[in-house]
């Protein structure tokens, strides 16, 4: 990608900036979870830009104050992050699903020790984790646990990936239909004018801030503004039936 | 630097729901206003709607070529499902138990909140599983009061039948002798080779008392 080049001070400034999470005091667990921990920071995959106005934080004090509705939105924007962290150690799709449900009931439950220091996700993140923990450590404990519902790190080999694997659970149509929104969304992504593709490519693939696309793409705020989310909607309405034909319209 | 504060969104109530969710999923939103905004992002199907697609765009594009893991639709109607169940079984809300806590008095519902008991909600096995400890207990100490005397006599018993009495061996070690049995060794006028606490000696077959010598 031609830009990537020139916004990658930008992307190793953000990333360098950021603090790490809050430990939640959980006993080391077995080796293959140092190895993923250490292997994936939330800080080096996923850290969402610093806001000028923390969006997150202001979500969980109103889902505190008893809004729930605002606890789903926190819910729908990190469900996907939360299922392909814990997709990564395991490898049944239910046992996924349930271990991510529990992850946002224990973070509601905790909601209060959040204390905004860290970011939102980084706080997620580590729930996530020590969910999964407890869960593993729970089947492992029972003798009719399979060993295929766990992912090993030595499992992969120069053939074979876990990644590449398919679920026990998961179907060829879910697979199709996650296939079929990635595809939707290169393709309306392709097919936008040159200008709102570079802006919404530097705001989500390359995780610059409205300032640092400015200074890039040597045009106002408010034009950035306005590109971003030109390239949202056009994206949206390729990929909108896919995702009401899931589940009907439940957001 | 082209960056102002003035460019910031005024969520303005006749804006594009969707410019709002952009501007919110961006931190883009005056801090003045986000109150405001949120409360109209969840008031407007439109609006969530918008959330969800565009938080999937995001989340697409930063995948990369791995496709995203399927989340079903459902999944948020469960979660919202457990939580409703858990303020309606708890009664409170995380706000109301962090007071509670701030204010030092832990309830009940809060501490069970904490540390849910795979029986929580079965009041019935729980009534069984006291009522069974409070029997056990009774008839423990009913045993303990109808036989006070029980260990006791049979120390007594065990003194009656005659004291060995000790007396300190050649290397300093102290060898306890009973009388009685010394009687009794003495009467038969036989003598093992062996201590009482082990196995007879096999080669040993025959033994004298021999009292000329003692």
């Amino acid at each position: 990608m031609a830009f990537a080049a020139l916004c990658g001070i930008f992307g190793a400034a953000q990333f360098s900036g950021g603090s790490r999470g809050p430990d939640q005091g959980v006993a080391a667990g077995p080796t293959i979870w140092k190895a993923f921990e250490n292997s994936v920071h939330p800080l080096t995959i996923e850290t969402p830009s610093p806001n000028l106005t923390d969006t997150d934080t202001r979500l969980v004090e109103l889902a505190m104050a008893g809004d729930t509705r605002a606890f789903d939105l926190l819910v729908v924007k990190y469900e996907r992050r939360i299922h392909r962290l814990i997709g990564r150690f395991v490898r049944d799709a239910e046992l996924v699903e349930d271990i991510a449900q529990e992850t946002f009931v224990r973070a509601w439950r905790a909601l209060h020790q959040f204390r905004g220091d860290a970011q939102f996700y980084t706080w997620l993140y580590r729930i996530a984790v020590n969910t999964a923990k407890k869960s593993l450590m729970d089947l492992r404990r029972d003798p009719v646990v399979f060993e295929s519902t766990l992912h090993k790190a030595d499992e992969e080999s120069e053939t074979s990936s876990s990644q590449e694997e398919q679920s026990t659970q998961e179907t060829p149509e879910t697979e199709y239909a996650a296939r079929e929104i990635a595809r939707h969304v290169q393709k309306a992504l392709d097919a936008l004018p040159e200008d709102i593709r570079q802006a919404i490519v530097l705001r989500e693939m390359e995780g610059l801030t409205y300032e640092e696309i400015a200074v890039a793409m040597n045009c106002p705020i408010g034009t950035v503004r306005s590109r971003i989310f030109r390239a949202r909607e056009a994206i949206s309405q390729q990929i909108r039936p896919l995702l009401e034909s899931q589940g009907g319209k439940r957001w | 630097m082209v960056a102002g504060i003035e460019e910031l969104s005024g969520a303005s109530p006749n804006a594009d729901p969707g410019q709002l969710v952009s501007d919110l999923m961006d931190g883009r939103v005056l801090p003045a206003e986000l109150d405001d905004a949120l409360l109209g992002l969840c008031a407007d199907e439109r609006a969530l709607v918008s959330w969800k697609a565009y938080h999937v765009i995001g989340d697409t594009l930063k995948a990369g070529n791995q496709p995203l893991p399927l989340v079903t639709p459902q999944f948020v109607s469960k979660v919202r499902a457990r939580i409703d169940l858990e303020i309606m079984s708890g009664g409170r809300s995380a706000r109301q138990e962090l007071e509670q806590r701030s204010a030092g008095r832990p309830d009940k519902a809060g501490r069970n909140r904490q540390a849910d008991a795979a029986n929580e909600s079965l009041f019935l096995w729980r009534a069984v599983a006291g009522v069974a400890v409070f029997v056990a207990v009774g008839a423990l100490a009913w045993s303990a009061i109808e036989n006070p005397g029980l260990r006791e006599g049979a120390q007594i018993a065990a003194r009656s039948q005659g004291n060995p009495s000790s007396s300190l061996g050649s290397g300093g070690t102290v060898i306890l002798r009973d009388p009685v049995l010394d009687e009794m060794l003495a009467a038969h006028r036989q003598v093992s080779g062996a201590s009482a606490l082990q196995m007879p000696a096999g080669f040993v077959r025959n033994a004298a008392f021999d009292s000329t010598h003692r």
